[in-house]
């Protein structure tokens, strides 16, 4: 990452600014022990989510990349471990991962008020530009250049959501036999709502239940209890 | 209808699905086909709006209810899209005990499929949509994930932009 710091040993000076991580930083990549480091002030928490809220344009990975870079290298408010925890279990709660991420890394750093100032900081610049495109597109209904370039983006957008469903897709379907059951699986919910006509939020809870009853079927094992419990492993499974 | 049905049919789609676009297919079903509040353009429209603006997609929502509503729809929108993410703070207490669970590692992957599977469905119901108005809308569709899928590094803001360009050389 182009952005890393120097190691503090190689650099005798003391270092001051918002940009810096904290002196008493012993690592180079990692912050401070969770238990032992100091919050930053909620002024330059609150900046630095601005900034990855307005500059992740994109999608969810730039986002992620940009809260990386920011939060684990450069200031070094939060360890590697914790941004993996914290990713981990956002993917675990439902609605939008990326804001549940930066509520839980908000109060790794700073506690409750650094969980609203994070999540603020990230929504602020996100909500007012997408009110003001979606403004815009009010304000220039019926005006004719308007509505015709409209009629070419309107199409590309819905259209992109197959390279969304390809690329999610891609994530979970594992390999082999795997595979095969993973697109057997997207199909059978596919055809549930397309033929079936049922409710999505139906499929998605019918679908939870089902994946809790039979984990086996998707090739969930646990392993041998031990002496600490049960750990599962799952094949074909990415590491975050 | 009103700001907090709108708020309620939002939350329930957030609180019922996983990942930003997980909460298109149950919007789609409930205010398209449903409802009538929207129609399959508005919802093309926000997406692409989602597409632009910073910040994580799932926030085409706030589009959507803007849309819709006016800032009352865009207030709405966005506190239903903090509500199901706040519930990740009482699961990272319990989360040694329950994230190498094989029940729940199996609910979650089982749900992801769902997702998948239900978001096809809502893509082949929006490109259809888009094909009813012409071929040309079609070959669009068509053509925007097929660049983005192949060309990973280009940034999809550009294919939106260039689709722009084809519609106001088309359709003007």
């Amino acid at each position: 990452m182009r952005l890393r710091r120097a190691p503090i040993a190689a650099e005798p000076v003391p270092r001051v600014g918002a940009d810096n991580a904290p002196a008493s930083s012993p690592m180079p990549e990692d912050a401070a022990d969770p238990a032992t480091r100091t919050p930053p002030p909620l002024g330059a928490l609150f900046v630095v989510w601005l900034r990855i809220g307005a500059l992740s344009i994109g999608g969810g990975a730039s986002t992620l990349y940009m809260m990386r870079r920011e939060l684990v290298q450069r200031h070094r408010w939060l360890t590697g471990e914790e941004y993996n925890e914290a990713f981990a279990l956002s993917k675990l709660v439902p609605g939008i991962n990326i804001t549940a991420q930066t509520i839980l890394m908000g109060r790794m750093i700073a506690g409750g008020w650094g969980a609203v100032v994070c999540l603020a900081g990230l929504l602020a610049p996100a909500v007012l530009l997408t009110s003001l495109f979606a403004a815009t597109i009010t304000a220039v209904q019926g005006n004719h250049i308007a509505n015709a370039m409209l009629g070419g983006v309107v199409p590309a957008a819905g259209g992109l959501t197959f390279a969304i469903v390809a690329q999610m897709g891609g994530g979970q379907i594992g390999t082999g036999w795997a595979r095969v059951r993973s697109l057997g699986l997207m199909l059978v919910f596919a055809l549930a709502v397309l033929l079936g006509h049922l409710p999505v939020p139906v499929v998605l809870i019918f679908a939870g239940i089902l994946g809790a009853c039979f984990p086996q079927l998707l090739g969930v094992v646990p392993t041998k209890p031990q002496t600490s419990g049960a750990v599962p492993t799952a094949e074909g499974e990415g590491t975050p | 209808m009103n700001a907090l049905t709108l708020f309620l049919e939002f939350l329930k789609a957030g609180l019922l699905s996983f990942g930003g676009l997980g909460s298109l297919p149950i919007l789609v079903q409930s205010l398209v086909n449903g409802h009538g509040w929207a129609t399959e353009a508005q919802i093309g429209q926000s997406l692409a709006v989602g597409r632009i603006s910073p910040g994580p997609n799932g926030l085409y929502i706030v589009a959507l209810g803007y849309l819709i509503l006016g800032p009352a729809g865009a207030g709405a929108a966005t506190a239903a899209s903090i509500i199901p993410s706040l519930l990740v703070l009482p699961l990272s207490a319990v989360y040694r005990r329950v994230a190498g669970n094989p029940r729940v590692v199996g609910a979650m992957r089982m749900i992801g499929f769902a997702v998948v599977g239900t978001l096809f469905v809502t893509a082949t119901t929006l490109t259809r949509a888009a094909a009813a108005a012409s071929r040309i809308d079609l070959a669009i569709a068509l053509a925007a994930p097929l660049i983005v899928l192949l060309r990973p590094k280009w940034n999809p803001v550009f294919v939106l932009a260039a689709a722009a360009v084809v519609g106001l050389i088309v359709h003007y």
